[in-house]
């Protein structure tokens, strides 16, 4: 008898609130609306701070340790007196923002079925205080159609420059896939994916 | 007025030292206080960011065993049960066995990433290649699910000098490896698929 196959039901997250169109709408209203009370310093350091986060949990993975072990080897040392030398890692110790969770459900948004429906109406509150940010209620039709265009297609070409950018950066040292360390852990300090 | 680096020529010994000391102590630990009530505050006020919960049915534990030179297959079924369209990247973490040999796998992903619309199932595949280097061995890792909370499902692989399946314990460690270069060899047209 053939075992029982895994299998992983993906829902919600009861802590935060359900999935909707009216929650991923209202969840990018309230960040559009957040960056009037912070400063833009704030805002780089938490997206930093969430960038440095995905970091660590892709770490745990075997492509992630071995791009993070050739990116010790390699540009970390020049990386770090940056850095230091600008006090980035200041501005980076802050609130980390989920920043795959925000790009999945602004994905999400773009491929809902109702989307036109509740955009019909009124938008949905944002953070406590904060309205719908006056950049959404305006815009010439064809402008924002073409400007959104340019936009997506500025992600794509940006995140393919980036991959390959870091790729080329640690060529040199990057572990082949498929490598066996015989009595060695993952990471020097014991290896966290198994603890 | 003489103003010098060195703390044992600006304060004079004794009680008004001590009192200084006590009170630069007392402001430094306010203001890393205040920066962590802040944040606190922050992150209490800050936008919500719906998210995904990964809730896992059926066997408990990925399993596959065969030599080195194999390739085993691991499935997963994925069913999103949100109202979104939901991102799915499964990434394999390293792999390591009781004596400490450490295994980066070169796992091919199938699909490297799915775009689930609500109530879509996908099945995901892990096509793993043994290494031939790699020694005989019970290696164990994790499928993370990229960005979900709870999202590892324990991977075990059995590594034998025969190909053979090692007998498990229970039916939810059996592992659903497709047919390996093994099974072929032996001209017994199973697959390490267990059945």
């Amino acid at each position: 008898m053939p075992p029982d196959p895994v299998r992983l039901r993906l829902v919600d997250d009861a802590g935060v609130g359900d999935r909707t169109t009216v929650s991923l709408l209202a969840s990018l209203v309230a960040r559009l609306t957040a960056l009037r009370t912070v400063t833009g310093a704030e805002a780089v350091g938490s997206m930093m701070a969430g960038l440095a986060q995905l970091g660590r949990e892709v770490a745990r993975t075997a492509d992630g340790a071995r791009m993070r072990d050739a990116i010790e080897k390699t540009v970390a040392a020049h990386g770090e007196a940056i850095w230091t030398a600008l006090s980035l890692d200041h501005l980076a110790d802050t609130l980390p923002t989920p920043i795959l969770d925000h790009l999945r459900n602004d994905i999400a948004l773009l491929t809902a079925d109702d989307l036109e429906e509740i955009l019909d109406r009124p938008l949905p509150a944002a953070s406590p205080g904060g309205g719908a940010p006056e950049a959404l209620e305006h815009g010439d039709g064809d402008q924002v159609f073409r400007m959104f265009c340019d936009y997506l297609v500025g992600v794509w070409a940006l995140s393919f420059e980036v991959h390959r950018a870091v790729e080329v950066l640690v060529a040199d040292s990057l572990m082949p896939a498929g490598t066996v360390r015989p009595g060695a852990t993952a990471t020097g300090d014991g290896g966290p994916v198994l603890r | 007025m003489n103003v010098t680096n060195d703390p044992s020529e600006q304060m004079p010994d004794g009680p008004a030292r001590d009192l200084m000391r006590l009170q630069v102590d007392f402001h430094a630990r306010l203001a890393e206080e205040t920066t962590r009530y802040l944040r606190r505050l922050q992150a209490m006020l800050s936008p919500a960011a719906p998210g995904t919960v990964v809730r896992s049915d059926g066997a408990e534990c990925l399993g596959a065993a065969g030599r080195p030179g194999d390739t085993v297959t691991l499935r997963v079924d994925v069913e999103n049960r949100q109202a979104s369209h939901c991102m799915v990247t499964p990434m394999l973490s390293v792999l390591a066995d009781d004596g400490g040999t450490t295994w980066f796998p070169d796992a091919d992903l199938v699909p490297a990433s799915a775009l689930l619309a609500p109530n879509e199932k996908r099945v995901l595949e892990v096509h793993l290649p043994l290494p031939e280097d790699v020694p005989p061995g019970s290696f164990r890792g994790v499928l993370i699910l990229l960005g979900f909370r709870a999202s590892g499902i324990p991977v075990l692989i059995d590594v034998t000098p025969d190909g053979r399946k090692k007998p498990r314990a229970t039916p939810a460690d059996e592992p659903q490896g497709a047919p390996t270069k093994a099974s072929r060899k032996d001209g017994s047209g199973k697959s390490d698929d267990p059945a």
